[in-house]
């Protein structure tokens, strides 16, 4: 099934409903600048009823795989790690709903838990990119610096970290949205 | 976002920011002496000024300036103590975005949307990239407007939006702020849609574009010297 | 031509069927304009959507039949070939645009029907110049108006020139102004010859327009009316069908009654900045207990913003009390509510019993009273989101209620509503009016505020225009408001410049000066920073050589000797530059200032107060000073050095650096806070001041009531409470801003404070060179004081702001509307003045005035004191500016004369005259500037000055003392007359002009004044009946209204005008004088 032109401006529309949020809960949560290292958990845990009701709303093959390529568009600057990451979660996720094509309540929300690993994409960009700045680095000033810069910006821990923190917020957010979507759109019959 | 400015001395072409976007991603990569690096943010900032953001150039020249002296006390300072050792991290981290930061204004300042579409459409972007992308921008205003109205509903309602409130019962705070902004925004979407397809918006028909974006001398001129600085660096640094 | 065949329709998952249509059949010719009309939820905007292909193609649902438009099938063709032959304009203004710039949301149609770049062209040409949007294009859409948005959805439509025109209610979210434009929009529409079909609630602007009205009911074509017919249709008839009025000037309202009560919401110099300008600006408003208050005035005028700065969810400056104690926003937030315009943002819970628990104590049973007095007690379990939009509201209100809300505002609770929703809303707040002490509704619903509202509070541009309560003459006023068309003005493109910015603008060839100031200090700074890096020099030769020869110390030493001499020059001709630019800026200020005081009604003149007007005249202008001349150009370089300084010495060595400069965040802290508390406190600071001044200036004026009549006490309260009240905030401020003070003036300087101690450590450890060390330190030493002074101007950046605004508030206040046009010299000066209305703020004093005044021939205005007499006066000489109606002179409205060629056609005598502490003769002069004292001489002879200017100590050359006190009032007048007579214009007012004038000289004078009238255009005003013994025309004046005119004869047989001059004490004699004549023709 083909995505029509009302499911585009759905998708462009809930992509920014998405960034929004993220940049209302980075500044609610930018006052301690220490809980930004969990933020694919808070914004996992926000963000799901969004994801939810926009794969609901559409149900084809792409939605979320737009929403994916649009925030990376807007919060990644174009970086083309990132935006891989985003987009190698979005079809993750895409896969996911084929799997239960599209019908099923679980499916939907294990697709949620692959996708919310876009919230990490800045990270992974840092942690990737960090390799190939250390090696120029280490041309330049020389190996001492570099390994203990290596060792101080990102230990190995820091890859576990994140990654933990994008599945659990992807389980937590997908359970949450879908309790949200029926209580309240289901029940209002928006979906 | 992508609204443009009217006081542009020369406009280049969306395509060649773009460009230069991808270029400042990989110049922090490649180039980590000072000087070239900043010669690069000068190149940035006369584009930026030529674009018609004249204090924003001079601010963002200033403010490199700025990140490339302390960079430099960071890193005489020797390697030994843990404290220098952040403080050069921390410098090296903005050091890295700088640039990056510098193209991105670039892009989202100077570049208004009808030239942007435009240019997609030159780049055989799909119609499944480009209507989404324009309504995205569109929409992030109208969003943030309503979470104004939002966020006073529920000043009214003694619902705060703080850390501290998201802390002791999150869940909660996630239902009452996502309630209230997904019915709005659903309703905005259903009406926006509707009206733009009345108006004959269809993905698979040919659209003509009012506005045409075109790579002129200057964006050649632009695109050599960024690209010649590129090549240059990795001769250099390979 | 439109054909629809037994079109049924329903939509999926609706199980109700309220919005569905059925069996409708319904052809509509080309050209015709039809308007659908019916009750919320009776189908007709799904019959739109029918027209316009949305149904089947974009919303899902069930559909029956066919429609045809010339004789093609629309359900089976898409929507974007449908698109090329319908047009369509929805309800939201904000969600019915795709671009974000104007002009391609202009073409956003033609681009989608692939037109070529040369017609796209054309057509966004011909829709500029035809829906005259010019000003329009080129905008970013966020910044219009909600009107000005739905013209460029209707400009959008029209540049893709479709045939058929569909609009959905475009009128629901629009002030006055903007149903205008939508009218002018129409007009051309129709005249073009297109078929429009449009589905509204408001009907009475598309009464002129339309061809045919069909009354849809429950989903069915119910009626079809001509137009004719539909005119006929008494309210009551379109009520009953659940309709709008058709004309507004019918609809009737309850006079308030009783007394007024005591005010339950207090406010006094509220005021409210966004983007650096003043949006909100109210001095003083109270708003009574029990009272139902609608806040009028079109979109963007600050209606909203004054109720939100009212609820406390807007920042805002200023005092309110709710109940007698005076509240901050928190606490305001907590005691009122708001019903917003889009109630979805305010409904949280999945059903409306839970939506009124939130965060609330109530009972079951009492929310069960509250649902039913509301008449929603049925959907106490349905999710409030699935409810129709009035349901969605009564949820609202009763979660207010049950919150225990004192206050509750409104935002356009009936946009989009029909007659039963607006009857049932007005239900809805008599009905609370026990609960509620007051509910305030921001509206553009004539309809709803004569049903339910006792006052009207009239707004524009952020300011208080009226207010008054819905007695009677309220209700003519209010009706007036909404019936009379608004100028037409587009709003202009936003200004974004800051403060910094716009003061720097005000330069104009001080430019240069002042950046010349600025860069002069920058090396004046930076030279004093010179000696400095020498000692660092000497010291560096002292450590590392054993011996050193006087060469070595003398470099240095003359270095350090030219710094200081460096820094003394270029700082002093710096100081001097700044204070060229300031200066010359000051008095460009001054001048602008005059300029636009000058084209001042003088009604804003006497509300801004003479007090603050001198206050903004010196005080203000002159604080600018000390801004420009030494806070920017001074705070810049000290800044800009200092920091160019730290960021050389983070560059020499990081820690030390780091360590010396730790200092300066913390200072920076204590500064922070300072301004912080400071910037809360301005506000009130500078209404007190603003009010003292007013008190003092009011003391000093009245001084000589104040003796007379022993009125000290009284009038010394207000003075001492309003100097008191000034005291005490500004030690407030002081108070709460000494210790920040003495903490970062203690902290800042102390640059050394940690880096000695640490430096010393670090030297030992052997992470420094003392080298680098001692740089660090004379650098240190050498910026605290820069970077102290600097930080000292801090205080005045933030009143940059303030002060900036103070002044360009006074010069955005409207002008008196002035033209460029003039006479050519051979009109007949007829003065007509038709159907005028005006108030002084809030009562109305002309009511619909007409009269005409022919050229060469006397009228005479009569009335009761009060009636509003001298106000046609002042109105004619352009003091004020009309609220409507329009006032011609020679045929040309003296709205579009310049000021100054109608000033030169008017001399206007009036009851106050005031005389320049000047010469008697060049006090008459003023008359004719270009008089020679012959002239002058002659002028005063014949109004009869003469006499007692000869008795002055000096004659002609006396000065008239302070304001003309030393003259008596007859003598004034007196004067002011020979200054008519010389100023010889064709049109004369006299009013009142012979008042003061004592009896013995009368009739001199009475003499004089025939003499200057003959053959001009004569309008007197007089309570002396005897001053119009000669009028040709009278014109009664009672209230404001014009309850009679005519000659002599037909004047006499009117009983007001009997009574009238019964009561004046010479009509006696006057009748035996003048009127002997009159009663002679009657007899004939």
């Amino acid at each position: 099934m083909k995505l029509k032109t009302k499911d585009m401006i759905y998708a462009g529309a809930f992509a920014a409903l998405y960034v929004v949020a993220v940049l209302i809960i980075m500044m609610l949560v930018g006052t301690i600048p220490i809980i930004y290292i969990a933020c694919p958990l808070i914004l996992g845990v926000f963000l799901g009823a969004i994801y939810l009701l926009s794969v609901l709303k559409v149900r084809k093959f792409g939605a979320a795989l737009l929403m994916a390529v649009l925030f990376a568009c807007i919060a990644t600057g174009f970086d083309p790690i990132a935006f891989s990451v985003c987009i190698v979660s979005a079809l993750a996720a895409e896969l996911c709903m084929a799997l239960g094509k599209y019908q099923s309540k679980k499916m939907y929300v294990i697709s949620y838990v692959f996708f919310n690993f876009i919230t990490a994409a800045n990270f992974f960009k840092i942690l990737i990119a960090k390799d190939a700045y250390i090696a120029g680095v280490r041309a330049m000033v020389g190996d001492d610096f570099a390994d203990g810069m290596s060792k101080l910006v990102t230990p190995w821990w820091a890859w576990i970290m994140i990654i933990g923190f994008a599945i659990v917020g992807g389980i937590l957010g997908g359970l949450l949205g879908s309790k949200i979507v029926k209580k309240h759109f289901e029940k209002a019959g928006i979906v | 976002m992508f609204t443009g400015n009217d006081n542009s001395i020369i406009k280049a072409d969306p395509r060649t920011k773009l460009l230069l976007l991808i270029i400042s991603m990989i110049i922090p990569l490649k180039c980590v002496t000072i000087f070239p690096s900043l010669v690069y943010a000068a190149l940035l900032c006369v584009m930026l000024f030529l674009e018609g953001e004249k204090y924003l150039s001079v601010i963002s020249f200033v403010a490199a300036m700025i990140i490339m002296c302390l960079y430099a006390g960071a890193a005489k300072g020797g390697f030994g103590s843990l404290l220098n050792m952040i403080c050069m991290s921390v410098m090296l981290l903005i050091r890295f975005f700088c640039p990056i930061t510098m193209a991105l204004m670039l892009f989202t300042k100077t570049t208004d949307m009808s030239h942007l579409i435009s240019s997609f459409q030159k780049m055989h972007l799909p119609m499944v990239f480009v209507i989404p992308f324009v309504v995205l921008i569109r929409f992030i205003p109208t969003i943030f407007d309503e979470w104004d109205g939002i966020k006073k509903a529920m000043l009214f309602r003694g619902i705060e939006f703080k850390l501290k409130s998201f802390l002791t019962k999150p869940i909660q705070i996630i239902e009452y702020t996502m309630v209230p902004l997904l019915f709005c925004s659903v309703e905005l979407m259903d009406e926006l849609a509707s009206s733009a397809m009345a108006r004959g918006l269809d993905s698979d028909r040919q659209r003509s574009s009012y506005v045409e974006a075109r790579l002129g001398a200057y964006d050649f001129l632009v695109i050599l010297v960024f690209v010649g600085f590129l090549a240059y660096m990795l001769f250099i640094y390979q | 031509m439109i054909k629809i065949e037994d079109v049924s329709f329903n939509y999926t998952g609706d199980k109700t069927g309220s919005n569905g249509i059925k069996n409708i059949n319904l052809t509509i010719n080309k050209g015709e304009f039809v308007v659908l009309c019916g009750k919320s939820g009776c189908g007709k905007t799904t019959l739109t959507r029918v027209i316009n292909g949305l149904i089947p193609h974009f919303y899902e649902g069930e559909m029956e039949g066919s429609v045809y438009i010339d004789d093609a099938n629309i359900t089976k063709q898409s929507l974007s070939d449908i698109s090329t032959l319908v047009g369509s304009v929805f309800q939201n203004p904000k969600s019915q645009f795709f671009h974000v710039d104007t002009t391609g949301e202009l073409l956003f149609g033609c681009e989608n029907h692939n037109m070529s770049k040369e017609l796209m062209e054309e057509r966004l040409n011909e829709t500029a110049d035809v829906l005259q949007i010019r000003p329009l294009l080129n905008r970013n859409i966020f910044e219009l108006s909600g009107g000005e948005k739905q013209q460029i959805a209707c400009g959008s439509v029209y540049a893709s020139d479709p045939e058929i025109f569909v609009m959905d209610e475009p009128t629901s979210n629009l002030d006055r102004k903007a149903i205008n434009r939508l009218h002018h929009i129409l007009e051309k529409l129709k005249s073009d010859g297109k078929t429009i079909v449009i589905s509204e609630h408001r009907l009475y602007f598309l009464i002129d327009l339309a061809d045919r009205f069909i009354y849809v009911k429950d989903g069915e074509i119910a009626g079809e009316y001509t137009a004719e017919e539909f005119r006929e249709f008494p309210n009551e008839k379109l009520f009953e069908m659940g309709l709008r009025t058709t004309d507004l000037s019918t609809v009737k309202g309850h006079p308030l009654e009783g007394k007024p009560s005591k005010p339950v919401v207090t406010m006094s110099d509220l005021s409210c900045q966004r983007n650096n300008s003043t949006i909100l600006d109210v001095d003083d408003l109270k708003l009574p207990k029990n009272s139902v208050v609608a806040f009028i005035g079109d979109n963007g005028t600050g209606k909203s913003t004054l109720a939100e700065a009212l609820c406390g969810v807007l920042g805002s400056m200023g005092t309110v009390s709710i109940d007698d104690t005076i509240m901050d926003d928190k606490q305001r937030a907590k005691a009122c509510f708001m019903v917003m315009q889009d109630v979805n943002r305010q409904l949280f819970c999945e059903s409306v019993l839970d939506e009124l628990k939130l965060n609330s104590d109530v009972s079951d049973e009492q929310e069960l009273t509250v649902l039913e007095r509301l008449g929603i007690d049925g959907l106490k379990d349905r999710h409030p989101s699935s409810l129709s939009g009035g349901q969605k509201q009564r949820v609202a209100i009763a979660s207010a209620i049950c919150s225990g809300k004192k206050i509750i505002f409104y935002d356009e609770p009936t946009s989009g509503l029909d007659y039963e929703g607006m009857e049932n809303f007005s239900k809805i707040i008599r009905n609370t009016e026990s609960e509620v002490e007051a509910s305030i509704i921001i509206t553009h619903d004539l309809e709803l505020i004569l049903n339910c509202c006792t006052h009207v509070v009239h707004m524009e541009k952020g300011r208080l225009v009226s207010v008054y309560p819905l007695d009677e003459a309220g209700i003519d006023k209010v009706r007036y408001y909404f019936t009379t068309e608004s100028e037409e003005a587009h709003t202009t493109k936003r200004g974004s410049g800051s403060a910094m910015n716009r003061i720097i603008e005000r330069m104009g060839a001080y430019k240069k000066h002042f950046y010349a100031a600025i860069i002069c200090m920058i090396l004046g700074v930076a030279a004093s920073i010179f000696p400095y890096a020498m000692l660092y020099k000497i010291t560096g030769k002292v450590l590392s050589e054993d011996v050193f020869s006087i060469r070595d110390v003398f470099l240095p030493i003359l270095g350090i000797f030219f710094g200081n001499i460096f820094y003394g020059l270029f700082y002093t001709k710096g100081l001097s530059l700044s204070h060229i630019a300031a200066f010359n800026t000051l008095q460009a200020i001054r001048i602008k200032l005059k300029d636009k005081l000058n084209k001042q009604p003088i009604g804003t003149i006497r509300q801004i107060g003479t007090g603050a007007l001198k206050k903004i005249f010196t005080d203000d202008i002159e604080d600018i000073e000390v801004i420009l001349a030494h806070a920017i150009p001074e705070g810049i370089s000290n800044l800009l050095v200092s920091l160019g300084i730290l960021v050389f010495m983070f560059s020499i060595n990081f820690q030390l650096a780091l360590v010396a400069f730790c200092a300066v965040p913390l200072g920076l802290l204590c500064m922070k806070r300072m301004y912080d508390d400071g910037v809360e406190r301005m506000g009130g600071y500078f209404a007190a001041a603003k009010r003292m001044n007013n008190a003092i200036v009011e003391y000093i004026n009245g001084m000589e009531v104040v003796k007379v009549f022993n009125y000290q006490s009284e009038s010394y309260k207000s003075y001492e409470a309003s100097v008191v009240n000034y005291k005490n905030l500004s030690l407030s401020w002081y108070r709460a801003c000494w210790p920040w003070i003495a903490l970062y003036m203690s902290l800042l300087p102390n640059m050394l404070l940690f880096a000695l101690p640490v430096g010393t450590v670090l030297i030992m450890s052997g992470v420094v060179a003392i080298n680098d060390f001692i740089l660090i330190i004379c650098m240190s030493l050498a910026i605290g004081p820069h970077l102290l002074r600097a930080l000292s101007f801090a205080s005045y950046v933030t009143q940059i702001n303030y002060k900036i605004q103070a002044l360009e508030r006074v010069l955005d206040r409207a002008e008196l509307r002035e033209g460029t046009e003039s006479f050519t010299g051979d009109e007949q000066l007829d003065v007509e003045f038709k159907n005028v209305h005006f108030s002084y703020n809030d009562n109305e004093v002309l009511k619909d005035v007409s009269f005409v005044a022919k050229a060469g021939e006397m009228t005479a205005v009569v009335g009761e004191s009060g009636s509003g007499k001298s106000t046609i006066a002042r109105l004619l000489a352009h003091q004020y500016d009309t609220d409507g109606g329009s006032i011609t002179v020679g045929g040309k409205k003296i709205t579009d004369l310049s000021l100054s060629e109608l000033n030169s056609k008017i001399s206007f005598v009036s009851q106050e005259i005031f005389l320049f502490n000047r010469s008697i003769m060049e006090n008459i002069r003023i008359g004719n500037p270009g008089a020679t004292d012959k002239m002058v001489l002659e002028a005063a002879r014949k109004a009869a000055c003469d006499e007692f200017i000869e008795k002055l100590p000096l004659g002609y050359q006396t000065k008239a003392g302070d304001a003309g006190k030393k003259l008596s009032g007859g003598e004034r007048q007196r004067i002011a007359l020979a200054r008519a007579i010389l100023k010889d214009a064709p049109i004369v007012i006299l009013d009142e002009a012979t008042s003061s004038i004592d009896l013995e000289n009368e009739d001199k004078i009475n003499k004089a004044i025939d003499e200057i009238i003959k053959g001009k255009t004569v309008i007197v005003i007089a309570h002396k009946l005897s001053a119009m013994r000669n009028a040709d025309k009278f014109v009664l004046i009672q209230n404001g209204k014009v309850v009679g005119e005519g000659n002599k004869t037909e004047i006499m047989k009117d009983a007001y005008f009997k009574q009238l001059y019964k009561l004046s004490k010479n009509a006696e004699e006057w009748m035996v004088n003048n009127f002997g004549d009159i009663k002679e023709d009657k007899a004939i």
